[in-house]
């Protein structure tokens, strides 16, 4: 754990410089007794005391077996982009019949006829419910509703 | 008594068709995803926001305070059953429901959970209808320098009480707030942090950061429990009675009458009321027990105590919300976000310019928690069928129900790619413990935070002097600072207390 914490401090860290760094390009008017940037300025600075603060205090404390990344996250996750990528393209219900499919595989199920129905049940339910109870606009393909 | 007729007329409005229907689906949406293993209160608000979409504002606030409602019960339902906590503030639950669920009394435990639950409740929304106008009038005197003080005060507790480490919570703080300060800043006009994105120039939605944390960044976190053995916890039966007998009842009735008092103080104060009303009021019952060695082995007072004050605390944090704009959970955060997304801005004006919709909203928590008590004692066990729907199933239809609903925000495809993003985020966030509350709280915060301070500044002429010479500011900074060094010094103090503790024991 300790080893992942120092990657993902030290992550942060650099997210609040490029923050920092971008504040700095922020138009501001002489005027201002306190501009668009100070803000942004303070809050960085105290991140990154806060992210130096912890990795003080992590290099005090031992560390014990590094944390991996596990594949079914990272599955997950491009899943969910490709998911996204898709939806405009193919629509809602085509899109999430096959992001459930494919969501319901990586979760370890084996039995292809049933990811199949669940995927399609819950594509066309949810469209229903959002879509016509709802009133919510979603997505849709070139094919209409499908 | 000008309050109790408001309240009245506010029943009135309440108890329309519409928004009598939209408590009970509310109430009913609200358990059923609460129980879901894995999503907490907020999760399940956040999730079902978008159901609410198409309503009138009155009708959706309806619905989504019957969701807080529902959600919280769901909560103790997996506390009991599963060992699953769906938040921080029924662990406490959770040490006794589950060894009386492994004797045979699940029926019990959850009969009182909902008894006590229903009895906080109710008691503190009395408090609220008393307290929160003089409360609001009040936080009227506010310029942008108390409010600054106000809600960095409010941080700084945060960032103390809502456990672990006080470093970690800050920095979960620090990136809230860096979040809000994108898109187009309200004083100058200027884009501010979105890379020539034109959707950001509106801002990071409230709703894709909360639907990606709490719920695609859980779904995530879920695989890494499976992996360590943690996720597939015993799932206990629902056997035996299903109501308390005449001991039991005799046994929880001064916990919930105390737990009622803890929770509902606790929660008014900002930062981890509901946890800290659960452990404080669990804690009570155990020192004032006449056998404290029967708590953790399934002592129903254990129960009645957490589930009664963590209730009650979660309609006291409701204060600040409503009067100061100053949510004191993450949950209460989400549902001031709801209240922003329907135009409607929490604060000292709220009860003089929407103040129908206040009351309304205050009757219906009353009126849901009503609802929840009779659905719930006769439905536990269909709620209680809901966990056997295979996890395979349930977490990709999380996911899609996190897209469905930021997609619907702004029908803007960018909203969905941020939730995908706030997911791997929140993943991360709780692989090294920063508390994903915190990070909600100060999103919510964050422009007004900004504003009131550069306000304060302007007025002031640049001198950060007016913070300690208006007296509620130098109050308010005093309190946040007190709360911070206490909580920095713990360790310190810890240590000191187990060396004298070391240093007596070979005299004693």
């Amino acid at each position: 754990m300790k080893r992942a914490e120092q990657w993902v401090t030290l992550a942060l860290m650099a997210v609040s410089v490029a923050y920092a760094y971008s504040a700095f390009s922020i138009k501001v008017k002489l005027d201002d007794a306190i501009g668009p940037r100070a803000f942004p300025l303070l809050v960085s600075g105290v991140m990154i005391v806060l992210c130096l603060l912890n990795l003080v205090g992590l290099a005090r404390k031992s560390g014990d077996e590094p944390a991996a990344l596990g594949w079914s996250e990272m599955a997950m996750t491009v899943l969910g982009v490709v998911y996204c990528v898709l939806m405009p393209v193919l629509g809602y219900v085509l899109s999430t019949a096959l992001f459930m499919a494919g969501g319901i595989r990586v979760m370890g199920e084996k039995r292809w006829p049933l990811t199949l129905v669940v995927a399609v049940v819950t594509s066309l339910v949810s469209w229903g419910l959002f879509a016509r109870m709802l009133g919510v606009t979603l997505p849709t393909s070139p094919l209409g509703i499908l | 008594m000008e309050n109790l007729q408001l309240l009245l007329h506010g029943f009135e409005g309440a108890l329309s068709f519409a928004n009598l229907t939209s408590a009970v689906l509310g109430a009913l949406l609200g358990t059923i995803v609460g129980v879901l293993p894995g999503l907490g209160p907020a999760a399940t608000l956040a999730l079902l926001i978008p159901v609410a979409f198409s309503m009138r504002p009155d009708t959706a606030l309806i619905m989504m305070t019957a969701v807080y409602a529902g959600s919280m019960y769901g909560g103790s339902l997996t506390s009991v059953l599963l060992r699953v906590p769906g938040e921080a503030a029924s662990v406490m639950t959770a040490l006794d429901g589950f060894e009386m669920a492994k004797q045979g009394r699940a029926g019990s435990a959850l009969a009182i959970s909902a008894i006590g639950s229903w009895i906080g409740g109710v008691v503190a929304l009395g408090g609220i209808v008393f307290l929160a106008p003089p409360l609001a009038e009040f936080a009227l005197k506010f310029g942008p320098t108390e409010y600054f003080a106000v809600m960095l005060a409010a941080l700084m507790l945060s960032a103390a009480m809502m456990g672990g480490s006080i470093v970690k919570s800050a920095i979960a703080i620090c990136l809230g707030l860096m979040i809000s300060t994108v898109g187009t800043d309200l004083q100058t006009g200027v884009p501010r942090f979105t890379m020539g994105v034109t959707e950001l120039l509106d801002g990071v939605e409230f709703l894709s950061v909360i639907v990606g944390i709490f719920g695609v960044g859980e779904v995530l976190w879920y695989f890494r429990e499976i992996r360590q053995g943690g996720a597939s916890a015993e799932r206990l039966a629902l056997k035996g009675r299903l109501w308390p007998s005449k001991q039991e009842f005799r046994d929880s009735a001064g916990p919930i009458g105390r737990g009622t008092v803890i929770g509902f103080l606790a929660g008014v104060l900002p930062g981890a009321g509901p946890i800290m009303a659960s452990v404080i009021s669990y804690m009570t019952e155990k020192r004032l027990s006449r056998h404290p060695e029967r708590f953790g082995q399934g002592a129903i007072e254990g129960v009645a105590a957490a589930e009664t004050s963590n209730n009650a605390a979660s309609a006291g944090a409701m204060i600040p919300t409503l009067t100061l704009g100053i949510p004191a959970t993450g949950t209460t955060a989400v549902m001031m976000g709801a209240l922003m997304m329907w135009g409607i801005r929490p604060g000292p004006m709220l009860f003089t310019e929407q103040a129908d919709l206040v009351w309304t909203v205050l009757a219906s928590m009353l009126i849901s928690n009503v609802i929840l008590l009779i659905l719930n004692l006769p439905l536990i066990g269909m709620f209680v069928k809901i966990l056997d729907i295979s996890p395979k199933f349930l977490m990709p239809a999380i996911i899609a129900l996190a897209v469905v609903g930021a997609y619907a925000t702004n029908n803007s495809m960018i909203d969905v790619y941020l939730v995908i993003l706030f997911g791997v985020v929140g993943y991360f966030m709780r692989l090294i413990g920063l508390p994903p509350a915190a990070l909600v709280l100060a999103l919510v915060l964050g422009d007004r935070f900004e504003q009131s301070l550069r306000q304060s500044m302007q007025l002031s002429g640049g001198h950060p002097v007016v913070f300690l010479t208006s007296p509620i500011s130098a109050v308010a900074l005093a309190v946040g600072l007190f709360a911070v060094v206490w909580d920095a010094t713990k360790g310190y103090r810890n240590k000191k207390k187990a060396a004298k503790a070391a240093a007596h024991e070979p005299a004693a």
